[in-house]
């Protein structure tokens, strides 16, 4: 029953002191029409009853901050209020920090008015109409943090230099495959052989006898890990399946926490980054609670982290598998269970970017739906310790993997935190974009935004560490028009186990990016560097609502880096420039990654030697 | 007698436990019973001291009146009859029967022309008896009960004396005479019309009527104008709402500085404990009556029974935590029993399930 007509309002601050949000709701009635009798604060129970008889109003809005006592205190005022007659005519509110539903209940108020109301929802109830919120402010959308980019090399050498090193691989490549892009070849056909059985066309015991047949030829691509599982039922130390009452309560707890939670913007402006979450903690039901977690409190994606075992191993263990240690394991049952668990607006990455199963991670990524993945050549053979000429093959079918899903990746550059400088890194990213492009696929930049090891040396972070960060921005956006995604995680060395601290560091980073314009961010958890365990859930909370300050904080502001910033990106470009000529004089990438061009043993960075030997020529 | 309502004199004092035990006693005895409350409760701890509280555990057959967010939150299976489009901050007053045994988090109309319709609705259903749950503090919406149970104690104060004391004070009004039958039919004569409100006024020997605008006293102003209506041949002034401690001492000083001595008429016992200076107003009101004033109701709300909760959450500075502390209630249970003309109960002895069936037989002899 609305009642748009002019409404008398009587504002009381219960109070000692006066409240702002009773001010707010004045202008706010007022602007809407309606009158309003401001009381000073510290008015007696009487008095205010009084004030509503004389005026005449059908509304007070009274306002509390709760302490000792108080409770009783409001309920005497009802209680007068009532006593007196008022309440047949006249609607009663508690406005205040401390306010919940069923606490103005117990206080016998006819609403409660807690932290973050919209003054809307009081005017509607002053207008004794039911408040209907503007979802079109709450409802978010998955963002495609690729588009709008031409990939437009604005460094004419660079781009030159990137062909020639591209033509390079793909010449080195034409004659070669591996373990790990054979295992993808059967996976396609399993899941194809699984499309063709859903869709009734063959019988069941066919689609069997050519599952069991492609699950043989799997297995001759596998380790004995894999083996073994599958012929024997050996499940891997630390690892065990999740129980069907387990996995029922899963699904349970993902129902019920949806019925009740409601998604949260980080950004405050339409410039800020898209802000992703990590998730790995081993147990899928672990992870789903730290996405939902995540989702409520603003995180715009997450990201999906296998265990370190997971990339040394040739092939994937299949069902629902709990892990009691960092990373959740890769299965199709994991990933299409964490899938099912995402909100729709949630973007999802599974990471690819190393080891030995990259082709299939992203093939099944695809398959499932997840948004995004990651790959990148050089930090999989440099800094996660794959053999180079192994990475290189795998990572080529990978990435046409994600062209063909349409899955945009990012190129991250971690290894910059064994010590690898910069523009090495940067190097290695900008040939994996060049051959993404070429293979038809988005990727997207990532430079670290972290205290750079390479700047711990020479001292060049001292100062700050603004300028180093934003150099990297400013030196990738003069060479190409592409997305960027600084991670991952921002800030990274810089935090501590203070979680105060390690949020506001990672607030001050993500405020930085934002300043800069790239496209997302990753951000840890405030314990994530020191947990030494699955890390504490309200500790995702400590970050994300960091970054919302900061957003809030910045708004359109702009950080202005010192003139040190545009001389770091002049040398990072110009080693950039040396490092690709390097590898064309050398005539061949794979070889550059083991002769140390784009990170030697001197910077920290060994060659990997996983899966070495394991390349086959055709 | 069908409706009788349970209200503290503060937070922790046991209404809940009261309600609880009569629920129990009620079921023991087997009779049919309704519930309301006039506030929210069922909580299994208390929003502000963390420390457990009592949940209700209602039988099959109950009838409610509560939130619709309450039939969620509980465990027992309440199937609905009907809805009362009466809303709350828990949203809207269903009236319903449970099906399968449980907890059941109670919360309801919060005022009291709300209670009174809620009320109707649960007679409908025919219970023998129908209970109203407190919240808080509150008292007001209890004017729509037939009897009351005062649930006090330690939680209020945990000074024992001052404890006797305000007990007393709070009881005694609920024993103040009804106005006379003749009086009241002059005053209900001198209204407008039959059901417009009651309004402040003085009634003469004559039976003559004048009235004042409004039915509280709240405005020295108002006490000046009424002062003025008041002639050496007053008989009764009515004040049908509630009074404000300045102005009843600024009425009473008037009168006291004339030789005439009206009778001083309240609506209902709840108009004068609900104001937070209701043990100030009983001094003025007690010189009142030794320097020769009367004072009568025009509503009785019949006081049936007090208990009595030794209990008080007492703050612990080492754990910085709230502690369930006592104090020697037994003593002041006897010392309130020798005064006051109710039973006075701890709901917790053994002994209490005898008293509750004397309640029971005395509210609903067979």
């Amino acid at each position: 029953m609305g009642n748009s007509a002019k409404q008398r309002v009587l504002l009381a601050p219960l109070d000692p002191v006066h409240d702002i949000g009773l001010k707010i709701m004045k202008r706010h009635l007022e602007a809407n029409g309606h009158e309003t009798f401001m009381l000073p604060p510290d008015y007696k129970a009487e008095e205010i009853i009084q004030k509503a008889i004389d005026e005449k109003v059908g509304t007070i809005l009274i306002s509390r901050t709760l302490g000792y006592g108080v409770a009783e205190l409001l309920a005497g005022f009802v209680d007068l209020a009532d006593a007196a007659g008022l309440r047949k005519n006249v609607r009663i509110a508690i406005g205040g920090m401390a306010i919940r539903p069923e606490l103005a209940a117990e206080l016998g108020f006819d609403a409660g008015f807690g932290p973050g109301t919209n003054p809307d929802e009081v005017l509607a109830f002053v207008e004794g109409r039911e408040y209907v919120p503007d979802l079109s402010k709450e409802s978010k959308q998955k963002k495609d943090i690729s588009a709008g980019y031409s990939y437009r090399y604005k460094h004419e050498r660079i781009g030159q230099l990137l062909d020639k090193i591209v033509d390079f691989i793909f010449d080195w490549a034409a004659d070669k495959t591996s373990p790990g892009v054979i295992r993808a070849e059967i996976r396609e056909k399993m899941l194809r052989a699984e499309a063709v059985f859903q869709a009734g066309k063959v019988s069941e015991h066919e689609y069997k006898k050519a599952l069991a047949e492609l699950q043989q030829a799997y297995l001759e691509h596998s380790d004995e890990t894999v083996r073994k599982f599958f012929s024997e039922g050996i499940i891997p130390a630390k690892t065990r399946p999740l129980s069907g009452s387990e996995l029922a309560s899963l699904e349970e707890y993902v129902r019920e926490t949806e019925s009740r939670m409601s998604i949260k913007r980080v950004q405050h402006i339409g410039e800020n980054p898209t802000v992703f979450i990590q998730y790995g903690t081993g147990c899928p039901f672990m992870d789903i609670a730290h996405i939902k977690m995540g989702e409520s409190w603003g995180a715009d994606g997450v990201v999906h982290f296998d265990p370190s075992w997971g990339a040394r191993t040739e092939g994937f263990l299949s069902g629902y598998l709990t892990h009691e240690e960092d990373g959740s394991v890769i299965t199709p049952e994991n990933l299409r269970q964490i899938k099912d668990s995402l909100h729709s607006s949630t973007l999802w990455q599974v990471r690819a970017h190393r080891g030995l199963n990259t082709p299939e991670t992203v093939l099944l990524a695809g398959a499932i739906g997840a948004d995004l993945t990651k790959i990148n050549i050089a930090y999989g053979a440099m800094g996660a310790g794959t053999d180079p000429a192994r990475m290189c093959i795998d990572g080529i079918a990978a990435i046409k993997y994600a062209a063909k899903y349409n899955l945009p990746f990012d190129v991250v550059t971690n290894e910059e935190l064994a010590g690898v400088p910069a523009f090495k890194a940067f190097a290695g990213m900008l040939v994996v974009a060049r051959l993404a492009r070429r293979l038809g696929a988005k990727p997207i930049l990532q430079p670290l935004f972290c205290y750079s090891p390479e700047m711990m040396i020479t001292g060049g972070m001292e100062d700050n560490y603004v300028d180093f960060n934003a150099a990297k921005i400013m030196a990738l956006r003069k060479i190409i028009d592409a997305p960027m995604w600084p991670g991952a995680p921002i800030g990274f060395l810089t935090q501590t186990e203070d979680r105060v601290q390690s949020s506001m560091t990672t607030g001050l980073h993500a405020a930085l990016a934002s300043s800069l314009g790239v496209d997302a961010i990753s951000i840890a958890s405030s314990d994530e560097a020191y947990s030494g365990g699955p890390i504490v859930a309200a500790s995702r909370v400590d970050t994300l609502q960091a970054v919302t300050e900061a957003f809030r904080f910045f708004g359109h502001t702009k950080i202005q880096p010192t003139a040190k910033a545009e001389r770091h990106a002049g040398e990072i470009i110009a080693g950039i420039q040396k490092v690709l000529e390097q590898i064309v004089e050398k005539g061949c990438f794979v070889q550059a990654m083991y002769d140390g061009i784009l990170g030697a043993p001197e910077d920290g960075a060994y060659p990997g030697r996983v899966g070495r030997g394991r390349v086959i020529t055709l | 007698m069908r409706v009788i309502g349970i209200a503290g004199t503060a937070k922790n004092t046991g209404k809940t436990t009261t309600t609880a035990a009569l629920i129990e006693q009620t079921g023991r005895a087997g009779k049919a019973l309704g519930l309301t409350s006039i506030g929210y409760d069922g909580e299994e701890t208390d929003n502000v001291t963390g420390l457990p509280k009592p949940r209700l555990l209602l039988p099959v057959g109950t009838v409610v009146a509560i939130a619709e967010k309450c039939l969620a939150t509980g465990s027992a299976k309440i199937q609905v009859l009907k809805r009362l489009g009466i809303s709350t901050p828990l949203g809207e007053i269903i009236v319903g029967r449970v099906a399968a045994e449980g907890l059941v988090v109670i919360a309801g109309p919060n005022k009291e022309h709300q209670l009174a319709e809620v009320l109707e609705q649960l007679k409908a259903l025919r219970p023998d008896l129908i209970l109203v749950d407190g919240a808080l503090n509150r008292l007001a919406p209890m004017v729509e009960t037939e009897g009351l149970i005062l649930a006090t104690g330690a939680a209020r104060t945990h000074d024992p004396d001052r404890l006797f004391r305000e007990t007393l004070d709070l009881c005694e009004v609920f024993q103040w005479p009804v106005l006379k039958t003749q009086l009241m039919a002059r005053l209900l004569a001198a209204r407008k019309q039959p059901d417009s409100d009651w309004a402040i006024s003085v009634l003469d020997e004559a039976g003559k009527v004048q009235m004042l605008e409004g039915k509280s006293l709240l405005a020295g102003q108002q006490v000046e104008s009424l002062l003025g209506l008041v002639s050496p041949r007053a008989k009764a002034i009515l004040i049908p709402g509630i009074v404000s401690y300045s102005c009843l001492k600024q009425l009473l000083d008037g009168l006291l500085s004339q030789p005439v001595r009206p009778g001083l008429v309240f609506a209902d016992p709840i108009k004068l404990v609900v104001s937070q200076d209701f043990f100030d107003i009983k001094i003025v009101l007690d010189r009142w009556r030794e320097e020769g004033g009367s004072l009568a109701l025009l509503n009785s709300l019949p006081l049936l029974m007090v208990t009595l909760n030794p209990f008080y959450p007492a703050y612990c500075d080492s754990t910085r935590s709230y502690t369930a502390a006592f104090i020697d209630g037994d003593m002041l249970r006897e010392k309130l029993s020798r005064r006051l003309r109710v039973w006075v109960v701890d709901v917790k002895k053994p002994e209490a399930q005898k008293i509750l069936q004397e309640l029971l037989d005395f509210t609903h002899p067979a």
